[in-house]
């Protein structure tokens, strides 16, 4: 019992520090008026946001380019037993499952 | 047919895509309007809604549906529908449409209660009675939802199906007299589908209800050989052929000036090239009979 | 006559299963059949390029000719219901899980986690954030009572794998250099970039337990917890002026 008290003294201390700590660093807003930043378009690189251009089209595509070929699937019963994290999947649609 | 089904300007603009966003935020060029996807907006926050908010402070807008999928045998996803209406709520475009075609398979193709899978592209409808009544109905079901008056696109054909009752201009000229919508004439599919079905497309061009026409679309397409022959297929991938041009001039000499749109999605250009083409079709505008003469 | 039902269940089944066959006698015209495969390329070319946008370090990781077999599969097995594509992909983390011939790359999964959670927060619901002022003022008491939640962008993710050095340089990353080593990550879009922040370990226990909605006590004692010797300062001051919080709804 005093051992937790005395911790979660600490962690509140820790935690009163930390908001005194924080009004000091940089507001919450950015007042830079930069336009990249203001709607979210990433130079070229790893932060790019991944999703910038999958977007809709209404055009059709004038070039083959996909590749079929066998693709086995565990049952989501099996993948629970091989003990992934991961949270069992039910999109596969038995019925057009080869 | 009450209209009008669009309070465009009758002017050129061009679809937006996203190498150019921030372009026409920055320097946004002398056009009135712009078209967008409708379902690229479809986000609970972010970028993409704060670039929209630039953007209608500049341009007029237009929301084209790309995923309604109006010709589908199920009715439209209330949940689209929602979304729509909710984008609508917050943007006020001055013009709403999305396409006939269907983008869903059937629901009770796999029983699964959130709908048919998505296919992604918009799929061809065959000419019959039955498909211009599930339109009608679908269309009916997307104006109620949205309080708007919409336009719907008529498509680019690849390949036709068995047991047509109706040729491809009256099946569309049937769907907008019995749907009360607006058309969003597009010229290139007028011309895809003639060339690859193996009809007159002037013939076409001449049965429009040109009383419904809101929006022209202009774009280019590629050609492809097959064992059928040459297949021009519908990728707005290039400037606008001049075939595509001269129906263009047929159609406008009958509307007089329209909101005229030219898309580019795939091999997308700098943004000089797409103002080019547009200055293009305002060019035909204003050479139109009564068109205010630009001093020069 | 065939019914629209039909055709379309038909159609359907034709671009998803890469065969002419249920499509032959639909068409007038028997050398038509094969056009249809034109509506096949649509629908394949177009859901890959998404998927790709969608899924950059895992489609850097497999290289374009396994991606796009996973993707045909993925289509084939297990069509999207989403009528958008900010929605397309989400099942796609659980359908790798489920791949056999991406069995022995167990990383795969949090891989694709990681790039679906950045796809998420692009498109999540912007937010006010609490400020630090919010909180000056208040008694340690209230301070641990407090119950905070993250922006709706941020998720802290946890996996055995180190998926963020992964997503930082994935093309240095050969299959047989991965090894396991847990790494913590947080997806945030406090403004309108998307960050990719690794974590400590008790960071990531004080955040997770607010994502829980924990209160603000319970999750900075989980942190200790974690690891004594966590600066807890330091990290909690450095997320609340960087924007990670809201005020939880009452």
């Amino acid at each position: 019992m005093k051992t937790t008290s005395l911790k979660s003294l600490s962690v509140a201390a820790a935690l009163m520090g930390a908001v005194g700590m924080a009004a000091a660093l940089a507001p919450v807003e950015a007042t830079a008026a930069d336009k990249v930043k203001c709607y979210g378009i990433s130079k070229a690189g790893q932060n790019d946001c991944a999703n910038k251009a999958g977007t809709h089209s209404c055009a059709g595509q004038s070039t083959v380019d996909y590749d079929g070929g066998e693709w086995k699937l565990a049952t989501a019963d099996k993948c629970a037993e091989m003990g992934g994290q991961q949270t069992a999947f039910d999109g596969v649609n038995d019925k057009l499952k080869g | 047919m009450k209209g009008p089904f669009t309070s465009l300007p009758p002017t050129a603009g061009f679809g937006l895509r996203h190498p150019h966003v921030l372009d026409i935020i920055d320097r946004p060029p002398a056009i009135d309007w712009v078209e967008v996807h409708t379902e690229n907006y479809m986000v609970a926050g972010g970028p993409r809604l704060r670039q929209l908010d630039a953007i209608r402070e500049s341009f007029a807008l237009s929301f084209h549906g790309v995923g309604l999928s109006l010709g589908s045998v199920d009715e439209p996803d209330r949940a689209h529908l929602k979304r729509i209406r909710d984008l609508v709520r917050r943007y006020r475009p001055a013009a709403l449409s999305d396409h006939i075609a269907w983008v869903r398979a059937p629901a009770a193709m796999d029983g699964n209660p959130s709908g048919g899978p998505s296919l992604n592209d918009l799929l061809p409808l065959p000419c019959t009675e039955e498909a211009v009544n599930i339109l009608a109905r679908n269309i009916a079901i997307f104006q109620d939802a949205t309080g708007c008056q919409v336009m719907v696109e008529n498509p680019s054909m690849y390949a036709a199906f068995a047991g047509a009752e109706l040729d491809h201009a009256a099946f569309v000229a049937e769907t907008v007299s019995r749907a009360g919508c607006g058309l969003l004439l597009d010229v290139n599919n007028i011309h895809v589908s003639a060339h690859n079905l193996g009809f007159d497309a002037a013939g076409y061009l001449a049965e429009m209800p040109f009383d419904a026409v809101g929006e022209i679309h202009l774009a280019g397409h590629a050609e492809r050989e097959d064992a059928a022959g040459t297949l021009l297929i519908d990728d707005h991938g290039s400037r606008v052929r001049d075939a595509v041009w001269d129906l263009y001039d047929q159609a406008i000499g009958v509307t007089g000036p329209v909101p005229t749109l030219v898309e580019w999605d795939t091999e997308i250009p700098a943004l000089d090239v797409l103002l080019a083409e547009v200055a293009t079709a305002q060019a035909r505008l204003d050479a139109l009979p009564g068109a205010p003469q630009v001093a020069s | 006559m065939t019914g629209l039902a039909d055709i379309q269940a038909r159609f359907a089944a034709g671009v998803f299963q890469g065969s002419d066959a249920p499509l032959a006698d639909l068409v007038d015209d028997g050398r038509q059949a094969a056009r249809f495969a034109v509506y096949r390329n649509n629908t394949h070319a177009s859901i890959l390029d998404v998927l790709a946008d969608a899924f950059p370090t895992l489609q850097t990781l497999l290289g374009d000719r396994l991606f796009t077999r996973l993707v045909t599969a993925f289509i084939r097995n297990a069509p999207s219901r989403a009528n958008h594509l900010l929605d397309y992909g989400a099942e796609l983390p659980g359908f790798i899980a489920l791949s056999e011939p991406l069995a022995d790359r167990p990383w795969l999964v949090d891989v694709a986690r990681l790039d679906w959670t950045r796809n998420a927060a692009y498109a999540a619901a912007d937010a006010t954030p609490l400020g630090p002022s919010a909180l000056q003022g208040l008694t340690p008491e209230a301070l641990m009572d407090l119950r905070l939640s993250l922006i709706p962008s941020a998720v802290p993710l946890a996996s055995g794998w180190p998926v963020h050095a992964i997503w930082m340089n994935a093309a240095a990353f050969a299959d047989e250099q991965i090894r396991p080593r847990d790494e913590h990550v947080l997806v945030a879009r406090p403004g309108m970039q998307v960050e990719t922040l690794l974590l400590h370990p008790a960071e990531h226990a004080l955040l997770a337990a607010l994502h829980g909605c924990g209160s603000l006590g319970e999750a900075a004692m989980a942190a200790q917890e974690a690891d004594p010797s966590f600066d807890l300062m330091t990290a909690f001051a450095g997320h609340l002026s960087g924007g990670l919080f809201t005020a939880s709804e009452p």
